[in-house]
């Protein structure tokens, strides 16, 4: 084996957060933004203990990442740095239940709750997993929580793809990268690297104010581009969007998830049939449940202020951490017609993707970092107002194994950062999984909302049947 | 062969009948610029506009419309320039803004466009994003069988500011055209759609054949992407300095001969000297320094053949008159309504030039009054010159026609020499002051005998006439020039 084999993998190996993964980072320190991520597995028996140890010892160091703490600066300003814990212990991080009740997938999904909720130790690697026996026909449940400042959705999804096994017998001969060398760095360290960063900024800063200059000879030009992005940047910041649903109005620290798959040829065909993508599809669907929601309960709205990731990421960006900015839309719950939404969507969402200022999180981030994280809570106090943030991360398109056992299913849940309901989608292997996380404050009727959604998919999955030879539309199914 | 070209020759072999839908954007599609920009100026003439009003724009102009919410808002903002009055008063502002400021925007080829539609007898319908008594004047102005458009709210006759439904924005427009097509059996994937705008997209895809005219950055990019036509015209634009300089030459050199003229005829007492050589000469001279070429397509034959006869022809262009002096030349006069001769200047040469006036405003003795032409046909032999549609049309559409001219061409017992002149209205459209340079079409259709007709078909005789000028423009084989120029037959060129 050649030492280039045992390499570790291309995978989140920056030394330093990114302005954005700083901000998410620092969310915590308001609890209702919190911003864990977790993804919950299903797999068709229980996997061997020891070889899922051994899975995870190896993971570890195939993706150093996970043995990495965050050390941040003394006053909690400018980007923390990653660094390998000289005290990293799988012992903490990988741990086994069993079902105590019915077995059901609804205790199952409880007890996610309760995991999720629970708050990630800031002075170890952020992340945890929990396997999950006791569930019926012999199968089994992992369950993987991590701080989103770790990776974004695409990013663990590229991770997830290169840690899974692709059959159920151990390889042989997979790299063995040695275990990473412990960093001790300390609190002033960082800063030290921070200022340090600072200064090498200083060229550039010089740089951009001289070009700021030289741009003046051409004030026309100028003030267009500047008006251009000027007046992209309010609504990329959710200054103008569209008001809250009083129905939905409150807001509490209270996660209740649910799950739902549907085949993804049945989104595909309702995408085709209305000239629009499977994410266009995906949106009408929820927002159609909204529709359904907010009728029943007898308070129809018009729209509702919904955000959607943006991926940012390009190909020579590195695979870890958040390449991600926020598009934002008027979810349209007041447009009845199922093909009309879809379309009004696909256009909101091509209009998000325009935004010229679609990135300025990224671009501001340098300097937005250095803010404490008490005050970069109020300016991210934006995406409190949205009702709905949903995004959409391809899986994987092949069988996976983890330790032996076969992974049917991948559900993802994504954190509540002020958000009545986060909607997350990922298609594994043909099927797609969403999972929603609703604040229990905001949808006071889980079950009905459930329904709603149910309905609302349906009605625009039908919109597929006329596309397809056999004439029968899919339809979304509510796992638990 | 431009886009142009093929898009006449996709429409021409299209199915005909009203089940094929031709939509229409108006703002940036059939005119050039903003129609709203002229409710604007008219509202900032007449100092109603607030400066909350003014502040409100701005405020949308630096954020942009991207939305169909920030749409919305612009609607809310232009909320006082209609909330409070008349649905009729605000019907009569469009009209008004249309005739004298955006019929000057029409775009000439979206005119043609236009007209291949038509006559194939697919159903035209504006979709507009624009309020309903914006588009109200353009939909009748091109008799559009339906206008699509942002609907105010109409309480006893008054606009009360608020709006009804969705604005007809971006993917609003095409559930707008979608619900049409679904109303009246319209066949959308054989059906065609024209815009320039970015938000235009899920309209434009509603159809089977949609074009992007002139399209802004973000369409163009898509319609390359799917592959839809792009049609670029760009309505001719000249430097407007040497454009008055080129009308004020003309003016000078028509007016100026004519007086030269008109003060020989006097000294002679013969006021056919002006007529006879003072006009046509000077009005010649006029329409070169005008950059005003006229090109007789065909029939140049019957201009003298059958003389007296009634020239009648099309009236797009303050234009017209001089283009029509300089083929007809001699031994003419025209018909005009009687407030011409009250026209300083003008009015008094014309009238030394032997114009018979009429008088329009007496109805009840319209027979009687066109003695003086009959006359003048029958025993001085002078040939007349009618504009049947009584009025410059405000585009290129052909209006009905009087019968008059006929009652004349009848009465003296002479033939109708039809004139179609094409695009007159290009050079020099209805409101506008200035001449643009280029070459004035022309068909001289044969004589039409009038020897057989009744008083009583008069009627039918005119209608008869009006579909040879309808055919003869139809079958006018165009194209428009790659640099956006005005459009011109495609006579001996490849």
């Amino acid at each position: 084996m050649s030492d280039h084999a045992d390499q570790p993998l291309d995978w989140a190996n920056e030394p330093h957060m990114s302005p954005v993964d700083a901000l998410m980072w620092r969310g915590d320190t308001d609890r209702r933004l919190r911003g864990t991520i977790s993804m919950l597995e299903i797999y068709d028996c229980v996997p061997d203990w020891d070889r899922l140890i051994a899975a995870h010892e190896w993971g570890s160091r195939m993706a150093p990442r996970f043995r990495q703490r965050v050390v941040d600066s003394p006053f909690g300003t400018g980007t923390p740095s990653w660094a390998v814990d000289p005290d990293f212990d799988l012992h903490y991080h990988v741990r086994r239940i069993r079902l105590a009740g019915d077995g059901s997938y609804r205790e199952l999904l409880s007890m996610c709750e309760q995991l999720a909720m629970t708050a990630l130790d800031p002075a170890r690697p952020p992340w945890e997993g929990t396997l999950i026996e006791g569930l019926p026909d012999g199968k089994a449940a992992y369950f993987l929580k991590a701080h989103h400042a770790l990776t974004d959705g695409l990013g663990a999804i590229l991770g997830l793809a290169q840690l899974h096994s692709t059959s159920r017998d151990p390889i042989p001969g997979k790299p063995q990268p040695p275990n990473p060398d412990p960093v001790n760095i300390s609190a002033l360290d960082v800063l030290g690297r921070q200022f340090g960063e600072e200064l090498q900024r200083l060229p550039h800063r010089v740089d951009t104010a001289f070009r700021g200059v030289l741009a003046l000879t051409r004030p026309r030009r100028a003030l267009s581009e500047a008006l251009r992005y000027g007046r992209s940047v309010p609504r990329v910041a959710g200054l103008v969007t569209a008001p809250g649903s009083p129905l939905l109005a409150e807001r509490s620290v209270s996660w209740r998830f649910t799950a739902f798959e549907v085949p993804f040829e049945d989104l595909k065909a309702a995408g085709k049939a209305a000239r629009a993508s499977v994410n266009d599809v995906y949106l009408a669907g929820l927002i159609g449940g909204f529709r359904f929601y907010h009728d029943k309960l007898g308070q129809p709205v018009e729209a509702i202020p919904v955000a959607i990731p943006i991926s940012v990421r390009r190909p020579e960006d590195p695979a870890g951490g958040n390449r991600i900015a926020v598009g934002r839309m008027a979810g349209p719950v007041g447009i009845a017609d199922p093909f009309e939404r879809v379309l009004t969507i696909r256009e909101q969402v091509r209009a998000a993707r325009t935004e010229p200022a679609v990135d300025i999180f990224n671009t501001l981030g340098s300097v937005l970092a250095w803010l404490p994280g008490q005050v970069l809570a109020q300016f991210s106090g934006a995406t409190t107002m949205n009702d709905l943030q949903a995004s959409n991360v391809p899986g994987i398109p092949w069988d996976t194994y983890v330790a032996g056992a076969k992974v049917e299913r991948m559900f993802p849940f994504g954190p509540l950062p002020g958000c009545a309901v986060m909607a997350t989608m990922i298609t594994h292997n043909g099927i797609a999984c969403l999972g929603v996380n609703q604040d229990g404050a905001s949808i006071t009727d889980v079950d009905l909302f459930s329904d709603c959604l149910v309905e609302g998919f349906n009605e625009v999955l039908a919109l597929g049947a006329e596309t397809r030879a056999d004439a029968m539309s899919g339809s979304l199914r509510r796992v638990v | 062969m431009s886009a142009f070209t093929d898009r006449l020759r996709e429409i021409r072999s299209a199915p005909t009948g009203k089940k094929i839908g031709a939509f229409f954007d108006y703002d940036g599609t059939l005119i050039e610029g903003f129609s709203a920009v002229a409710i604007t100026r008219a509202r900032v003439r007449s100092m109603e506009f607030g400066l909350g009003e003014l502040g409100d724009f701005l405020l949308i102009g630096l954020r942009g419309v991207k939305s169909e919410q920030d749409y919305a808002e612009v609607l809310e903002a232009t909320k006082p320039t209609f909330a409070g009055k008349t649905y009729a008063e605000m019907l009569e502002f469009g009209e008004h803004l249309f005739t004298h400021e955006t019929a000057a925007q029409l775009r000439p080829q979206m005119w043609q466009i236009l007209r291949a539609h038509r006559e194939m007898g697919h159903r035209i319908v504006i979709a507009s994003s624009a309020t309903r008594f914006q588009i109200e004047p353009i939909a009748q102005a091109i008799e559009a069988d339906h206008a699509l458009a942002t609907d105010v709210e109409v309480v006893d006759g008054i606009v009360t500011g608020k709006f009804l439904g969705r604005p007809l924005w971006g993917p609003g427009k095409a559930a707008a055209v979608r619900a049409l097509a679904r109303e009246h059996d319209v066949d959308l994937d054989a059906s065609f759609a024209y815009s320039d705008g970015n938000e235009d997209i899920p309209y434009l895809e509603s159809v089977g054949h949609p074009a992007a005219v002139s399209p802004r950055h973000g369409l163009r990019a898509e319609a390359e992407a799917r592959g839809w036509p792009i049609l670029d015209l760009r309505n001719p634009s000249y430097n407007r300095v040497a454009m008055a300089a080129r009308t004020g030459a003309f003016y000078g050199s028509f007016i100026g001969s004519a007086a030269l003229g008109f003060v020989g005829g006097l000294v002679r007492r013969d006021p056919n000297v002006l007529v006879e050589s003072a006009i046509p000469t000077g009005n010649d001279v006029g329409l070169a320094l005008a950059g005003v070429g006229v090109d007789v397509l065909d029939g140049e034959e019957y201009l003298t053949s059958d003389r007296p006869c009634v020239f009648v022809f099309n009236h797009q262009s303050k234009l017209d008159l001089p283009v029509i002096i300089h083929l007809v030349r001699r031994d003419a006069t025209g018909v005009a309504k009687k407030e011409v001769k009250r026209v300083p200047v003008l009015g008094q040469i014309l009238d030394a030039a032997g114009l018979v006036f009429i008088d329009r405003a007496d109805a009840g003795k319209a027979i009687e009054q066109l003695q003086p032409a009959v006359q003048k046909l029958r025993d001085e032999g002078v040939s007349l010159v009618v504009a049947p549609e009584g009025t410059r049309s405000s585009t290129p559409r052909i209006a009905p026609f009087k019968k008059g001219p006929f009652h004349i061409a009848m009465q003296a017992g002479v033939p109708v020499v039809p004139i179609v002149l094409r695009n007159t209205g290009e050079l020099m459209w209805r409101g506008s002051q200035l001449i643009k340079p280029g070459t004035v079409e022309v068909k001289v259709l044969p004589p039409v005998d009038t020897s057989d007709w009744r008083p009583e078909t008069a009627g039918e005789h005119a209608e008869e006439v009006r579909q040879m000028f309808l055919t003869a423009l139809a079958d006018w084989p165009v194209e428009s020039f790659e640099d956006g120029r005005m459009t011109r037959s495609m006579k001996g060129r490849p």
